[in-house]
């Protein structure tokens, strides 16, 4: 794993098993950033997975895709991370990590994106700690579109980005996801996101090691 | 709660006008034990040198609280020790040993506040005065009680039943 996050760094020569990483992260970010609409929910349906524990989640969920309603999973959406006042979660690194939104962690991932070179894109209205960017960046940085290793001061490229934004309270948010009173589609989306990460979390390890 | 009063003679000076629209200006010019003051009439002239006026404006007691100790200890500490001596229409209003209630006084440009030395025996009065009754209050640092974690977040993680406003 050290060595094919290194190969990783390097722009355009992402390993299979770094582009297999960023196409989770892609899944995941799809499903954060906005409810699946029916065509999604149809290419989800063809999911298959092996048969370890990443594999049958990714199996639970194309079965729950086959038989979701596009519109049930928009209200469910709307419900988890909308909501009137707030939604019944607050997927930003910042709530989790200081019991408020915006605070220091969102002004120190902002810094760490422009070390990068990222920025939010046009027309996204949400923080840059929101899950969703921060897969999106993730499967950026493992698929070697963008370089982490202009980050210094401890953080050391891709590993030293996941340590710093979303070891600390991913695994948190993903088993709030599962345990959430609304979540039903997106219980396997969280059964997915827990598994990936304990999975991130010791690659990630291995490579600051 | 304790309080002492001290006596102290007070002499003001009034000098002549610098211009013809001008008036006389009576200030407090010194202080002197009220055991040694002189048998005189409050408003006597004491002097009169080429129109500026010594006048004796009579025994004035400045009162001591416990409460004001700790800035007594800053008046005392501060080179020379000053009572700060308060008229207003050319009488006086009061006495104090309190620096900062001195200063407070002087903020108000309708009244003439001096700042004068005070006998040395007031001095040590006032040293023994608060020796006697200040409490040392240390200074406390308040900081929160505890710092949030990724545990204890002030709002909850999932938002209670109760709250949500969406029924399924």
């Amino acid at each position: 794993m050290t060595q094919a996050t290194a190969v990783a760094l390097a722009p355009g020569l992402a390993s299979e098993e770094d582009q297999q990483r960023a196409q989770i992260y892609t899944l995941l970010a799809r499903l954060l950033v906005a409810p699946p609409d029916g065509d999604a929910l149809g290419q989800l349906a063809g999911l298959e997975g092996d048969d370890t524990a990443l594999g049958r989640a990714f199996t639970a969920l194309g079965r729950a895709a086959a038989k979701a309603d596009a519109k049930a999973v928009e209200r469910e959406y709307f419900a988890l991370f909308i909501g009137v006042g707030r939604g019944e979660l607050l997927p930003f690194a910042s709530f989790y990590l200081t019991g408020f939104l915006n605070e220091r962690p969102l002004a120190e991932l902002r810094g760490d994106l422009a070390a990068i070179g990222l920025a939010r894109a046009e027309g996204r209205f949400e923080p840059e700690d929101h899950i969703a960017t921060l897969c999106e960046v993730m499967a950026q940085l493992a698929s070697g579109e963008a370089d982490a290793a202009a980050l210094g001061c401890g953080a050391q490229g891709e590993a030293g980005f996941f340590a710093r934004h979303l070891e600390p309270w991913a695994g948190m948010f993903f088993d709030d996801l599962d345990r959430a009173s609304g979540s039903d589609f997106y219980r396997h989306v969280a059964a997915i996101g827990a598994a990936f990460m304990a999975i991130e979390t010791r690659a990630a390890k291995m490579a600051r090691d | 709660m304790p309080r002492k009063l001290i006596e102290l003679g007070l002499i003001g000076r009034s000098a002549p006008p610098l211009s013809r629209w001008a008036e006389r200006e009576l200030r407090p010019f010194a202080l002197l034990p009220a055991e040694g003051a002189p048998a005189l009439d409050p408003g006597a002239v004491m002097h009169d040198a080429a129109g500026v006026q010594t006048i004796w404006l009579g025994v004035h007691g400045v009162s001591l609280h416990s409460g004001d100790a700790s800035n007594y200890i800053d008046n005392l500490a501060a080179g020379t020790p000053r009572l700060w001596v308060a008229m207003s229409d050319g009488a006086v209003q009061m006495l104090t040993a309190d620096p900062y209630e001195g200063e407070a006084l002087a903020t108000d440009p309708g009244r003439i506040v001096e700042a004068l030395a005070m006998p040395p025996e007031t001095a040590a009065e006032l040293a023994e005065f608060a020796r006697a009754h200040h409490v040392h209050e240390p200074f406390v640092k308040r900081r929160k009680d505890r710092q949030p974690d990724g545990d204890t977040p002030r709002a909850p993680r999932i938002l209670p039943p109760d709250q949500n406003w969406i029924r399924k």
